[in-house]
Parts: C-alpha cells; sequence; structure tokens
C-alpha cells in the first residue's frame, strides 16, 4: 500500500492511500469475424476460405481501475464499438482474456453473463434503444423486471432518477414525445437505476446538438465523480477529452495514451 | 460478488417475481400492438366458436343418445321381420308370424312381454272437422304401452278384452292429440279413421323422437284384430315383434337365444342369412358408437383446421413482430434478460391473446348452439366443459405456434439485435 507522509510542525503525519483498484484487465483479446463468401454451412466451400476472417482487435491488452472516467477514442472502423461490447459483456472474445474484478468472464455462461451486465454494468448508446411504446419511467424501470429486488423500490429510485435529470414532469410520456436529449437522460437514467458499477457509454452524444451534448458528456463527469467507472466510446476528440484518460485505437490496436 | 462461481440458476421468488412482471408487462402488448392483437384475437376466436359448437353438438349426441336408448328401453328388443335387403319401395318382407310370437313368449325366460305390432299409413284420422295427416295407424296387442315403456298422460293402454273383441278402441299419439284436441282431453271421444270410428281411451307420453323419416308421436294404436279386420293389412305377419324382458343385463344372451330360434322356426340354413333384424339397446349403442365416432372424426378435424388456421396467423404476425421488435430485444438482453425471459415474454404475449380469442370464441360457439337450438335443430344444455376445451385448446395454440418466434427472439444476438438486423 502506498504511504503519503505530510509534515505537521515538528510531526510527521503518514497517511495510507489506497492504490487504485484494478477493474478491468485485458489480456491480448482479439476479436475476428467471420466472413465467407458463400454460406457457412456449403461443403464445397474450402476450410480455408471458411477461416478467412476479419481481425477488429488485434492483441488489446489494457487495464482500467476502479472509477477510471475511460475515453475509447477512434476513428469508424478502428474497433472501438466492438472493444467496448466486449467490455460490456455483449460480446466475446475470439482469442484472449477478460478479468472482471480478478475473475476471467471471457467463457462464462449466457446467463451468468446477464446476472453481471444486470447487476454491475449499464449501458448508453447513440441511439438511445428506448422502447418506443413504453412510457419514460417504464423504460428506465426495464433492468428492474430482471431482478430479486422489490419493484416499488426500484420504482421509487426511478421516479428520482428522472427528477434528478430534469425529466420529474416527463416521465409519463412516450420517447416520440421527448427530444433527443430528453430521450438521452432517460437512457442515462435507465442506466442507473441499478446502481452499476460501470457505465459503457457508446458515442452518447452522437445524435445530439452541441449544447446538449455538453449537458449529457457534464452528466457522465458528474456520475464519474460519484465514483462510478465511465467507459466511453467516440471518434470525437472534443467528446473524449471530458474523460480522464483517453485510449487512441487505430486498426484494432492500442495505438496511445493520453492523461487529460 | 464472485462473478464466475455464483451459480446462476434462479430460485423459486426470483423467477415468480421475474416471471410476474414479465407476465405484467405482456399485458401492455395488447395496447402495443393493438393490430397484431385483433387479428390474432379474431384468427383464434373463429377457430375456438366452431370447435365450442362442434363439441357441444357432440355433448348433445350423447345426451340424445342416452335418451334414445331410455325410450327405447334398455331391457328391451324389436324383432324387425324381413331381411336386411330393403325393397325397392322402401319396405321389408314380412317373415314374423303368430307362432314366432308364441315360441318366444314360451320359450325363452325372463320374458315379460311379447308385443307384435303391425300397421298402415295413409289414412287422415279426423274429429271434428280437424285432421291428423297420415299417421302411423299400429295394430297391438294388450299392454302396448307397457312393452314400450312408454307412459300414458291420460285414460288406460289396451287389454285383452280390447283385442279378444276387435273393439273400435284407441290411443293416440301426442301430435294426433294435439292435431286434434289441442288442450281438450280426448278420452271418450269418436274419431274417425278412414272409414271406421274409433273410441279413445288414451293418450301416450311426447316422445319427441323420429323413427326413419316419421315422428313417433303422430301415431294412433288400436287392436290387432281391429287393424287386420278393417284395414288392407297382412293378416297372417307381423312387422316387428316388441321383447321386454325382466332384467336387461343379459341382453345379449337373450338376443343369441332369440336368434337360434327364430333360425329354427323359419328354417334357414346355417349358410343363409338371416331373414328378421335384431334390434336392442346395446345395437343401438354399437351403432350410434360408430356413426358418433364418424362425427366426431369428421367435426373434429373440421374444429382441429380452424385451430390450426387461427395458429398459423399467430406464428405469421408474431415472427413479422419479432422482426419490427429487435431493438426492444437487444436492450433487454443488454440490461440482463436471459434467453429464457425473452422466450417467456413472447409466449406469455400469444398465450395471452389466443386466451381472450379463445374465450370470445366460446362465448360466441355458446351463443350460436343456442341460436341453433332454439331452431330446433339440435337440444343444447349449457356445459362448461366445451368453453374450457376450447380456452383450454386456443392456450396450447398459443404455446406451441408462438414457440419458434419465441425462441427465434430468445437466440437473437444482443448487437445484432440492436443494430435491427
Amino acid at each position: 500500500m502506498a504511504k503519503e507522509v505530510i509534515r505537521l510542525g515538528g510531526a510527521e503525519l503518514i497517511i495510507p492511500q489506497s492504490t487504485p483498484k484494478e477493474l478491468i484487465r485485458l489480456e491480448n483479446i482479439k476479436r475476428i469475424f467471420y466472413q465467407v463468401a458463400s454460406q457457412d454451412d456449403d461443403e464445397n466451400v474450402s476450410a480455408e476460405t471458411k477461416e478467412k476472417g476479419l481481425e477488429i482487435l488485434k492483441g488489446i491488452n489494457m487495464t482500467i481501475n476502479t472509477g477510471e472516467f475511460v475515453a475509447l477514442q477512434g476513428s469508424s472502423g478502428s474497433g472501438k464499438s466492438t472493444l467496448l461490447h466486449i467490455l460490456g459483456l455483449l460480446d466475446r472474445p475470439t482469442v484472449g482474456s477478460y478479468f472482471l474484478e480478478g475473475e476471467d468472464v471471457s467463457k462464462l455462461s449466457d446467463d451468468r453473463l446477464s446476472i453481471i451486465r444486470n447487476q454491475k454494468l449499464s449501458f448508453v448508446f447513440q441511439s438511445f434503444y428506448l422502447i418506443p411504446y413504453a412510457t419514460a419511467l417504464d423504460n428506465v424501470l426495464l433492468p428492474a423486471q430482471y431482478n430479486k429486488k422489490p419493484l416499488s423500490a426500484q420504482k421509487k429510485r426511478a421516479e428520482e432518477l428522472l427528477k434528478q435529470l430534469g425529466l420529474g414532469n416527463r416521465m409519463h410520456f412516450k420517447p416520440s414525445a421527448l427530444s433527443g436529449g430528453q430521450q438521452q437522460r432517460v437512457a442515462m437514467a435507465r442506466a442507473l437505476l441499478n446502481d452499476p458499477e460501470i457505465i459503457f457509454a457508446d458515442e452518447p452524444t452522437g445524435q445530439l446538438d452541441s449544447a446538449t451534448s455538453r449537458d449529457i458528456l457534464n452528466l457522465f463527469t458528474e456520475m464519474n465523480e460519484m465514483g462510478r467507472t465511465i467507459i466511453l466510446v467516440t471518434h470525437d476528440s472534443d467528446t473524449a477529452a471530458s474523460a480522464k484518460r483517453i485510449v487512441l485505437l487505430q486498426d484494432g490496436q492500442i495505438a496511445g495514451e493520453t492523461l487529460t | 460478488m464472485s462473478l464466475a462461481k455464483k451459480n446462476s440458476r434462479r430460485g423459486f421468488t426470483e423467477v415468480f417475481l421475474i416471471t410476474s412482471r414479465i407476465l405484467y408487462e405482456s399485458l401492455h402488448s395488447f395496447r402495443a400492438f393493438p393490430l397484431r392483437s385483433v387479428f390474432v384475437i379474431l384468427a383464434i376466436a373463429f377457430g375456438s366458436s366452431s370447435l365450442t359448437i362442434i363439441s357441444t353438438a357432440l355433448d348433445n349426441t350423447s345426451v340424445v343418445v342416452d335418451e334414445l336408448v331410455a325410450d327405447f328401453g334398455p331391457d328391451a328388443m324389436m324383432i324387425i321381420g324381413g331381411d336386411q335387403i330393403v325393397t325397392a319401395v322402401g319396405g321389408r318382407g314380412m317373415t314374423l308370424t303368430k307362432e314366432d310370437v308364441e315360441r318366444i313368449s314360451n320359450n325363452i325366460n325372463s320374458v315379460e312381454y311379447v308385443v307384435p305390432l303391425q300397421g298402415t299409413v295413409g289414412n287422415d284420422v279426423v274429429y271434428k272437422g280437424k285432421s291428423a295427416r297420415h299417421p302411423f295407424v299400429v295394430g297391438s296387442l294388450a299392454d302396448f304401452a307397457k312393452s314400450w315403456d312408454w307412459p300414458l298422460t291420460e285414460g288406460r293402454d289396451l287389454n285383452d278384452k280390447d283385442v279378444e273383441n276387435g273393439a273400435k278402441v284407441t290411443v293416440l299419439g301426442s301430435k294426433v292429440k294435439e292435431a286434434l284436441f289441442e288442450n281438450e282431453s280426448p278420452i271418450g271421444k269418436q274419431i274417425r279413421v278412414g272409414q271406421s270410428s274409433f273410441t279413445v281411451i288414451g293418450v301416450l307420453e311426447e316422445r319427441g323422437a323420429f323413427s326413419g323419416q316419421e315422428h313417433v308421436d303422430n301415431r294412433i294404436i288400436i287392436p290387432f284384430s281391429t287393424l287386420v279386420s278393417r284395414f288392407p293389412v297382412d293378416r297372417n305377419h307381423f312387422q316387428i315383434i316388441r321383447v321386454r324382458f325382466n332384467d336387461s343385463e343379459a341382453i345379449s344372451r337373450y338376443t343369441e337365444e332369440i336368434r337360434s330360434l327364430l333360425r329354427y322356426l323359419h328354417r334357414l340354413e346355417d349358410h343363409e342369412e338371416d331373414d328378421f333384424f335384431l334390434l336392442s339397446s346395446d345395437e343401438i349403442l354399437v351403432f350410434v358408437g360408430i356413426f358418433k365416432g364418424g362425427l366426431t372424426l369428421f367435426l373434429g378435424m373440421t374444429a382441429v383446421c380452424s385451430m390450426l388456421v387461427g395458429g398459423f396467423v399467430l406464428a405469421n404476425l408474431f415472427s413479422l413482430s419479432v422482426e419490427s421488435r429487435y431493438v426492444e430485444i437487444g436492450i433487454k438482453k443488454a440490461v440482463g434478460a436471459r434467453k429464457s425471459d425473452i422466450t417467456v415474454q413472447f409466449l406469455f404475449e400469444a398465450c395471452l391473446l389466443t386466451v381472450v380469442g379463445g374465450f370470445i370464441g366460446g362465448i360466441i360457439g355458446i351463443v350460436v348452439s343456442f341460436y341453433i337450438s332454439s331452431l330446433g335443430v339440435m337440444q343444447v344444455g349449457f356445459s362448461i366443459y366445451p368453453f374450457l376445451l376450447s380456452l383450454s385448446v386456443s392456450f396450447v395454440i398459443g404455446i406451441i405456434f408462438a414457440l419458434k418466434p419465441a425462441r427465434t427472439a430468445a437466440n437473437l444476438d444482443v448487437i445484432a439485435a440492436l443494430r435491427g438486423n
């Protein structure tokens, strides 16, 4: 454990400092999408052709600690969204190991991954992905359907979150009656409902105007300041600048890192 | 929390909570997809109503069969003269004689009554300007009503004295009584049958059944001796002999005994067919059973086809529904829904629609059945079973036909679903 020593008058105070806790560790993560010209089941297609795959991620090694605000920045096709999907347990690496809280999660069952997604992770997407026929409140309550926490408590929390995000008078509106910024706030409230450890954001400001984008990014900063780990994917360097650490991806590999 | 090692199976409480929440959410699908809901409900309702009508009709058949057997008499049999080849004019050969009647009466144990029957059709029955058209004029020995287990509503039965004296007395069937006397009592009144006058001595209870194309209540009963003396009928033969036994347990044994006796009396060789036909309640049940089996099969297939059509409509619309809801499925999986949750959601949605369709169809079926009943085509008694059958089949159709779309939805890749492809 690291120590910080402070001299106060003649006395010497030793203050223990907690080292950042490792939350995510990726070891040689590769993701290959197999693209075959004809049908996969066609026996006439040679094994070599079947094995032709598109390597999107080419051996990613990285560590993310608890409480970090990381931006994965890269141009289109750099593999940043694919990496986010793997980090968010929405996809599995073809090769390599993914350690979440020190445990290899890359080979867990689908049901187990669902539990982890429900309890520890959450997502904010560029297209909001709200259910069109459900109200804002019901959309926020969506993760509550799949756990055993009392619904009344979760509903209360959903209402509080919507109020905090300035949607107290819109919670019974359907998405079609909300603006883009409001829809993204509903998505963020949904992401916060289960008090997740990590929030993944995939181009969260991609469909918003610049003023609304700033608001949304400020909200991510606030969430991070409250102790949540934020992993944000963007192609835009201004958006990436709101993060504390920027990981630059290029052609499926980490091309560099910057601390802001 | 250990991420990897913890068992991912849900406990009972968790399953109950999550399933009830999914069920509650499925209720919203009625409003969320109104067109789909209406089409599925209608498709199932049509199938279900036909299923209800058919099962009600078959239920009614059982009631009718029971009544038929009760009317016929479980302890009785009928011997019909002639072989089974119907002649060109629709009649049968006259092969039953007085000797047959006497020998059956004397030789077969447990016989309570042996009543032969001869009849003629074609005479109008008239009373004070009112007439009953062409009732069946039946010539019988004493105790017609008893031997046919056919109660009298008023008056008395034929007795031995009537038969010995060739008395001009008659017992009326209920239709004839109604046509001639309406609410008036006919006892002691004179009616005219052909050229002869008869005194009414009794009235038979309404049976409401048909014998061939003739209504059994459209008949009058007169002494056999009177019939042969006043109407142009065969004096030496009977059309039918009605036999009633002391007990109904050994009807099949009595049937064989009577068959052997009649074959002996009619001097039939082994290779020759019977020149008479024996009809007992057992035979009626066998015959009706075969008929009902065919009817059940035919109507059942019709009902099954109707339900299958509803099922295919459901499967089709749900497949389209899954395609239009990729993003919803994707986001649900992203926030923690398991494959089983998605499957259950779609199955719930389907079953809710099919059960509502089944309920509506059941109501329609019962209403239509009662309407048909009011037209006199069939009798319908309210029974919960056709309705429950309709609901159950609708539920099963929902499960079976929504399973494939539900599994398709459940197996969608999260990323592909979120991208809508």
